[in-house]
């Protein structure tokens, strides 16, 4: 289930913000406890719990004391925001030197998109 | 959850069939040889007496070779254990002797109502329950040493220390023991014999706690 | 909490266990980690008490664990060896556990048993390699023991019981939390249950981290052979293959995005390595490499 080659708790932490940014993971819905995170998952609770607390870090979710763990309201917009940030050097650089290396120019590519409007 | 209990209730039911086994042995035993006349031993001391002491042997030995490994398994510490082992021991022991006196005197009555008690057998009060507790313990003791032994050192070393070992039960023996026909060796009074296999006895459980208060744990073979 | 200081385990003149001092929160699932001869059995010997140690102690909670009645009757060890006598029955055996340990739940013991397909009317010495290991997991975990420990016993037993297993660990931790000690040197089935990880080798600890710090560590370049040995000095090589002009090592560390894309410019190839592969070559360096 997991990529055994990097921390688990990132994975988790990446898993649930999908979640929020494709909406299956609505604004101040509940998410499992870290029991049950580890129980489906087959792996330590403390695993699940060290991917929430990176999560409550981030502000993407926020605890209430004695019931559990939240979306925050404000999730969706502020990963969105942040992905767009990282969108052109995370996503758009790297297919650039990709089509350097094998030798697409880019007036085909702005072509190629072109098709796509 | 009291150790001492428990350890004893690990033998109960085979010492319930040991015991059955032997009012059977000894009830056809004297049906049989009384046809060739009044009894001139005992038939109980042979079986009992025998049982007293080796059946008692082995379970010293079971103590330490079995028992050990699975009660410190279940969370008991070596000296809880040991302690459980010596009031085992003692009450074994007294077990022993009540069993081999009350034996002794019932099967003399019936053979006085039958008219089968002839010379030479051996009155109840020759001494029955003063000497099997002590000869008992000692061959129990003996057991749990030569046991300890084995588990401390090396099998030869162990093999080496079975004649100390086995010295609780020359003494108590020695001095105290008597056969079927109620003759005793008579080395002693019956006191200072007594005192001095007592003493020896415990000197061996004192050897026991040396060479087990802090032993590794030994696996199970294999 | 445990705690050992200074914890030498000898064996006449043979050293097993080298000046190892840890500290060990409770209530989190450990993996000890070594190759076969790197001293964990000898380890979890000393640390519950079933071998007093040639020098150091072992203090749980603050208390000096050895011959104490009230940590020992909190303590399991299933060694792989069971503790058991060959001729009981499995049901007499759990009589014995339910006489003896406060903690003890038959019920759940007999849960177990279904769930490894047992018959609890077997004798110990009738069962096979995978039974009596399933049987020592069962022994384990029904204990309910605030410090349970399995050494390597439940390695005889077949991939699906072991999954099987894992899975019944991690719910009963869940269920009822206490300190879970496995060791074992199958670390890619089961790496996920552990919170923290301690890795010995040759007696001394060789690391003791959470398990996900240890995820990501270490990783590999490979490219033409004077490129990867640029890159390799400098830093700790764990090792290498090399096949023609082509080089690739293992380098003990975290990747740094700007050194791999520096690499990646001068034609290196940057991979992660997965838990086993780490701890093999971690375990496998020279002697003199690894003080």
């Amino acid at each position: 289930m997991f990529d055994d080659r990097s921390p688990i708790y990132l994975q988790i932490a990446a898993g649930i913000k999908n979640d929020v940014l494709s909406g299956a993971l609505k604004e101040d819905e509940q998410v499992m406890s870290t029991n049950q995170y580890a129980a489906f998952y087959r792996i330590n609770p403390a695993t699940a719990a060290k991917g929430f607390a990176q999560l409550v870090d981030e502000g993407v979710l926020y605890k209430k004391r004695g019931i559990g763990m939240f979306v925050s309201p404000d999730a969706r917009a502020r990963l969105r925001a942040e992905r767009r940030e990282r969108f052109f050097a995370d996503v758009v650089e790297p297919m650039l030197a990709e089509a350097r290396r094998i030798g697409i120019d880019l007036d085909e590519i702005i072509k190629h998109l072109g098709t796509r409007r | 959850m009291n150790v001492t209990r428990t350890l004893l209730r690990v033998h109960r039911k085979i010492a319930l069939w040991i015991a059955a086994i032997a009012v059977v042995i000894a009830s056809v035993g004297l049906v049989l040889v009384t046809q060739a006349g009044p009894m001139r031993y005992s038939f109980w001391l042979v079986i009992a007496g025998s049982i007293a002491k080796y059946w008692t042997l082995t379970v010293g030995i079971m103590m330490i070779s079995m028992h050990f490994r699975t009660f410190v398994g279940n969370g008991v510490t070596r000296r809880e254990f040991l302690v459980a082992v010596a009031g085992a021991g003692l009450m074994i022991a007294a077990g022993f002797a009540i069993a081999v006196t009350a034996g002794h005197a019932l099967e003399s009555a019936v053979l006085g109502l039958t008219d089968q008690r002839g010379p030479g057998y051996p009155s109840v009060v020759d001494g029955d329950l003063g000497r099997v507790f002590p000869v008992s313990l000692g061959y129990f003791t003996s057991g749990v040493l030569i046991a300890a032994g084995f588990h401390r050192f090396r099998p030869w070393i162990g093999v080496a220390l079975i004649i100390p070992g086995a010295v609780p039960v020359a003494v108590a023996d020695g001095l105290l023991g008597f056969n079927e026909r109620g003759e005793q060796a008579d080395r002693l009074a019956y006191l200072p014999a007594l005192a001095i296999s007592l003493v020896v006895t415990a000197a061996a459980a004192a050897a026991i706690w040396a060479l087990m208060w802090d032993v590794p744990v030994r696996r199970a073979a294999g | 909490m445990i705690e050992l200081r200074g914890v030498t385990v000898r064996y006449g003149n043979a050293v097993a266990v080298h000046d190892v001092t840890l500290r060990l929160p409770a209530d989190k699932i450990y993996g000890l980690l070594g190759r076969n001869g790197s001293g964990k059995t000898s380890l979890l010997g000393a640390l519950t008490s079933y071998r007093k140690p040639a020098a150091g102690t072992v203090l749980i909670d603050g208390v000096e664990a050895f011959e104490n009645p009230a940590i020992a009757r909190r303590t399991a060890f299933i060694r792989d060896t069971l503790d058991l006598s060959e001729t009981d029955r499995i049901s007499c055996a759990f009589r014995l556990a339910g006489r003896l340990r406060p903690s003890w739940d038959g019920a759940y013991a007999d849960r177990l048993l279904d769930l490894f397909q047992l018959d609890p009317g077997k004798r110990v010495s009738a069962l096979s390699r995978g039974q009596k290991s399933a049987l020592g997991v069962v022994l384990g975990l029904a204990a309910r023991a605030p410090l349970t420990v399995l050494d390597e016993s439940y390695l005889g037993m077949d991939a699906v019981a072991r999954t099987l297993f894992y899975r019944e660990v991690l719910a009963d931790y869940l269920a009822h939390p206490r300190t879970i000690i496995l060791s074992t040197h199958l670390i890619d089935e089961v790496a996920d249950l552990f919170e923290q990880v301690v890795v010995l080798d040759r007696g001394r600890v060789l690391l003791h981290e959470e398990t996900e710090t240890l995820r990501g560590r270490g990783y590999t370049v490979s490219g033409p052979a004077a490129a990867v040995d640029a890159f390799a000095t400098g830093h700790a090589v764990l090792g290498e293959q090399r096949l023609g002009g082509v080089r690739a090592v293992t380098v003990d560390g975290r990747l740094d995005p700007a050194e791999v894309a520096r690499g990646e410019a001068a034609g290196l190839a940057f991979g992660p390595i997965g838990l086993q592969d780490l701890f093999v070559l971690l375990t496998s360096q020279p002697l003199e490499a690894s003080r």
